[in-house]
């Protein structure tokens, strides 16, 4: 199972952590402070990002500092790609 | 012939004539040293006591009275604190707070409410976890959350009968002479404990600087106070000024401040005799300083300055841009100098500020007003009491007041917020009603009220951003997405009263 | 010539600036991939900015990416991956020599060829920083004719001379004399250096003055309360206009009634003058080009 992360505890960014797996679900967890008004959203845009990058099995956690959805979605983007780089390397 | 009756003194008086109707006899006799403030309660000379619970003993308070405190010490303030803690060992419930205004100071009360001490709030606003417990259902009564004028007016007229109000001041002699200007909690006028002085049946000044006879200048006169209690510190001078004079270099805050001030020289309002009140926050004092830069430019004397006054509106009346300021509430180190020194710095009580139904209120020949806001609407209405997880989190103060009052009403504020838009469909909770206000500012655009064609037109001819709040709601979901409303359960926690009296709006709880 | 009195440096891998940029209404946006970003950061920076520049709006700003240099393991993924999202001008930084200039031009061909975007669309700004840059630049500028602009970086600059940035700048005089009269030849707009310490306004407009009497059009900013005083600096002032409009209205009515000499304000105007007047007029969009 290989990991990235990508992001900074920062305002208006957010940390995502990345497990990419062979089988299994994918779990999305979201810590936010935006989560009652937002949490539905953020988690959508989530998926529609790993829906494009083809992951299908993961473990994603998302930390958010009130990122907007474009932060969080690039967020993602890079650290699906450094999961995937370390697995390369492996 | 009349029906006589003989008084203490010896003399017959009539017992009833017309423009008296039932004629009171004089009943005591003695020297001054007993005075009366009614006949059947006299008052001693003898005024002041060591100690906050002498001071409510002797004020007579009893369960289920109503009292009241002020925020002229904001978030420094210790009197209500040590109050209620005197008023809890006394064993008194079931009271009623009639609060100019709660402040983070202030977080006590949720013990005493949890202990019955307390069992209702009316107030201007309330912040951090008073506001968020409330907003659970804290209390069993419904908060009165009132405009600063509209609890002048509630009071005055007597919607709200005060039993004891205790009235933090700086420096205050045997007698009952007060100001706030003087000694080393200074905090500056007493515009709002002025209105209940008047009005409450017992008045309890709370001072850490007892001086010799006479104090002045006199900001609450000996005639109205019964009681003068003697404590160590009324306030916290660190948080007393906290916040609200923030000089601001967020280049967000800088660009919505330069528009604003660009709506203000578009309007043709800024000309010599105009008046302006200022408000707080880093958006407004902004405005003021291009304002300044402008009226220097352009040799323009303004008339007054009102309302919350802060060293930024004292810069421009030492400058000689403004003939005045007509202080209700003075902000700032800087601004407590000024009231005490310069005599154009004038004290000014809540009622003179913004009562609606005096002869004359200042909100009411105001030209200009500029407001914050923590959500606008696209009908103009403006919530500035909750935030938009449905907790009561701000204040009404005198936002619905000076809006109504002010020949041109603009709000201020960003599109956005972190993630949270603040220009949207429907705000939560109506403060100020879309009617009074003009013109809301935002870094993205400037929407101007569609009732008022003429000013969106001389906006647009300066070239100004000028577009359809629509548009700027659309623009701030665009950004944010739409956020989902909070929960709200059955239980009405709150109703906000508009200026007249009349309730504009409810506050139900919130459901985590 | 493109209007870039103002590009305003954001560094691309911080979320905040993004939203707020355009209410800064700076001619050009430059998202910095190269300086501001630390080498583990690359990749972060690229997704971020593509993702921006996919979703958000800019209004009327040109929006700029800083790529690093071609001698950098991150030249080619910045562009590559900047492009299909969106991005249309480049400051490339680090440019010494034609060479630079050929091997983005030709990789741009390449991912524009890939992504079916007409070739020539996205243009490129040569951002001077060495003393082997500036010697080369008239050259360098000339490569391609996807060269838009040229700016000058005085830090690294000063760096290649073993020198050090001064508030009066003096160091720099050679460099900013010359870079100006490049781009005049090759007809692409100059862009001065930053000025750091964005809490000394004054020196920043004293600069800026400096800058627009040697020739640039515009100025490299790094913070937003830079912006205005740029603009009001590199923009014709309201004198300037009305003594412009008078010229060419007094050409009018001479060319109308067949003189060929004729005066304003008591002096002789020619035909460089003429020139200058139509040239402030079209700057201040008073006159079509």
């Amino acid at each position: 199972m290989m990991k990235g992360e990508a992001g900074y505890e920062q305002s208006q960014d957010c940390q995502v952590t990345v497990k990419l797996k062979k089988r299994g679900n994918l779990n999305i967890v979201l810590h936010s402070k935006m989560e009652k008004m937002f949490g539905d959203q953020i988690i959508q845009k989530a998926k529609e990002e790993l829906d494009l990058l083809g992951v299908k099995h993961a473990d994603v956690t998302i930390d958010d500092y009130s990122a907007l959805d474009f932060v969080i979605q690039a967020r993602i983007r890079t650290a699906v790609r450094r999961a995937r780089d370390g697995e390369k390397d492996v | 012939m009349k029906k006589l009756q003989k008084n203490k003194i010896g003399r017959e008086v009539p017992e009833h004539i017309i423009q008296m109707g039932d004629v009171k006899p004089y009943i005591r006799s003695g020297k001054r040293k007993e005075n009366y403030i009614t006949e059947s309660d006299k008052v001693y000379t003898g005024k002041v006591v060591g100690s906050l619970k002498e001071a409510i003993v002797k004020s007579g308070l009893q369960d289920g009275m109503t009292i009241s405190f002020h925020h002229h010490l904001r978030a420094g303030d210790m009197v209500l604190p040590k109050v209620m803690e005197a008023i809890d060992e006394l064993g008194i419930k079931d009271l009623t707070i009639c609060a100019s205004s709660l402040t983070s100071s202030h977080e006590c009360l949720i013990d005493y409410i949890k202990k019955g001490v307390v069992t209702g709030l009316q107030t201007s606003g309330m912040r951090g976890e008073l506001g968020k417990q409330v907003s659970r259902g804290l209390l069993d009564t419904a908060v009165v959350f009132r405009t600063h004028g509209g609890r002048a007016r509630a009071i005055q007229k007597g919607d709200v009968t005060i039993d004891v109000a205790f009235i933090a001041t700086s420096c205050c002699d045997d007698m009952g002479n007060m100001n706030g200007q003087q000694g080393p909690s200074a905090f500056g006028s007493m515009g709002y404990a002025m209105v209940d002085a008047r009005y409450a049946k017992k008045v309890v000044a709370v001072t850490d600087n007892l001086v010799d006879f006479p104090a002045y200048p006199v900001s609450i006169p000996q005639t109205l106070v019964d009681i003068v209690a003697v404590i160590d510190q009324i306030g916290d001078p660190e948080l007393m000024g906290q916040g609200a004079t923030r000089k601001t270099k967020n280049p967000v805050e800088l660009t919505i401040a330069e528009y604003a001030s660009q709506v203000l020289i578009a309007s043709g309002l800024i000309k010599n005799g105009f008046s302006y009140q200022a408000g707080t926050g880093g958006v407004s004092l902004a405005v003021v300083r291009f304002l300044r830069d402008y009226m220097k430019e352009n040799h323009i004397i303004g008339s007054f300055g009102s309302g919350g006054i802060t060293s930024t509106m004292v810069e421009l009346l030492n400058e000689g841009l403004f003939t005045g300021l007509l202080d209700v509430q003075t902000f700032d180190k800087g601004a407590v100098e000024s009231i005490r020194y310069n005599g154009n710095h004038i004290e000014m009580d809540a009622g003179t500020y913004a009562d609606p139904l005096t002869k004359g209120c200042v909100t009411n020949n105001l030209d200009i007003m500029i407001l914050s806001a923590t959500e606008v609407d696209v009908n103009f209405n403006v919530n500035v009491l909750t935030a938009s997880n449905g907790n009561v989190m701000g204040a009404l103060g005198g936002h619905p007041d000076t809006a109504a009052g002010a020949k041109l009403a603009i709000v201020v504020c960003p599109l956005v917020r972190k993630r949270i838009p603040i220009v949207v469909d429907e705000v939560q909770t109506i403060c100020t009603p879309g009617p009074s206000v003009d013109v809301v500012v935002t870094e993205r655009g400037i929407a101007v009220n569609p009732n008022n064609p003429l000013l969106k037109a001389e906006l647009v001819k300066a070239g100004l951003p000028v577009c359809d709040i629509k548009e700027l709601r659309d623009k701030a979901y665009s950004i944010t997405g739409k956020p989902k409303p909070p929960v709200f359960g059955n239980d009405i926690i709150g109703v906000v009263e508009y200026r007249d009296g009349t309730v504009i709006d409810m506050i139900k709880n919130v459901i985590d | 010539m493109y209007k870039m009195r103002t590009m305003l440096f954001c560094p691309a891998n911080k979320p905040k600036m993004y939203l707020n940029a355009p209410v800064f209404k700076p001619d050009c946006i430059l998202f910095d991939l190269e300086d501001a970003v630390a080498m583990s950061e690359k990749d972060a920076g690229r997704d971020l900015l593509c993702k921006a520049v996919e979703t958000l709006e800019f209004g009327d700003c040109m929006v700029f990416a800083r790529v690093n240099g071609t001698g950098t393991p991150f030249f080619e993924e910045d562009v590559r991956s900047i492009v299909p999202s969106g991005i249309r001008y480049m400051r490339l930084a680090m440019c010494d020599c034609p060479d630079d200039v050929v091997v983005l031009d030709q990789l741009l061909t390449e991912v524009e060829k890939a992504n079916d975007i007409e070739v020539g669309t996205v243009k490129i700004q040569c951002s001077i920083e060495t003393a082997k840059g500036v010697l080369n630049a008239r050259e360098t500028v000339k490569a391609s004719d996807r060269v838009i602009s040229l700016s000058f970086g005085a830090e690294d600059y000063t760096n290649s001379m073993g020198t050090v940035r001064t508030r009066e700048g003096n160091e720099l005089s050679y460099a900013r004399t010359y870079l100006p009269v490049v781009a005049a030849e090759a007809g692409i707009t100059a862009v001065d250096t930053v000025w750091s310490n964005y809490k000394d306004e004054e020196g920043f407009a004293e600069e800026v003055k400096w800058a627009k009497t040697l020739g640039f059009t515009g100025k490299s900013c790094i913070h937003p309360s830079q912006i205005k005083i740029a603009h009001t600096l590199l923009s014709p002032s309201a004198e300037e206009i009305e003594h412009a409009q008078r010229v060419v209205d007094a050409e009018r009515e001479a060319t109308a009634a067949g003189i060929g000499v004729f005066t304003v304000d008591n002096k002789m105007v020619d035909y460089p003058i003429i020139n200058k007047a139509r040239r402030i007029l079209i700057q201040a969009g008073r006159l079509e080009k």
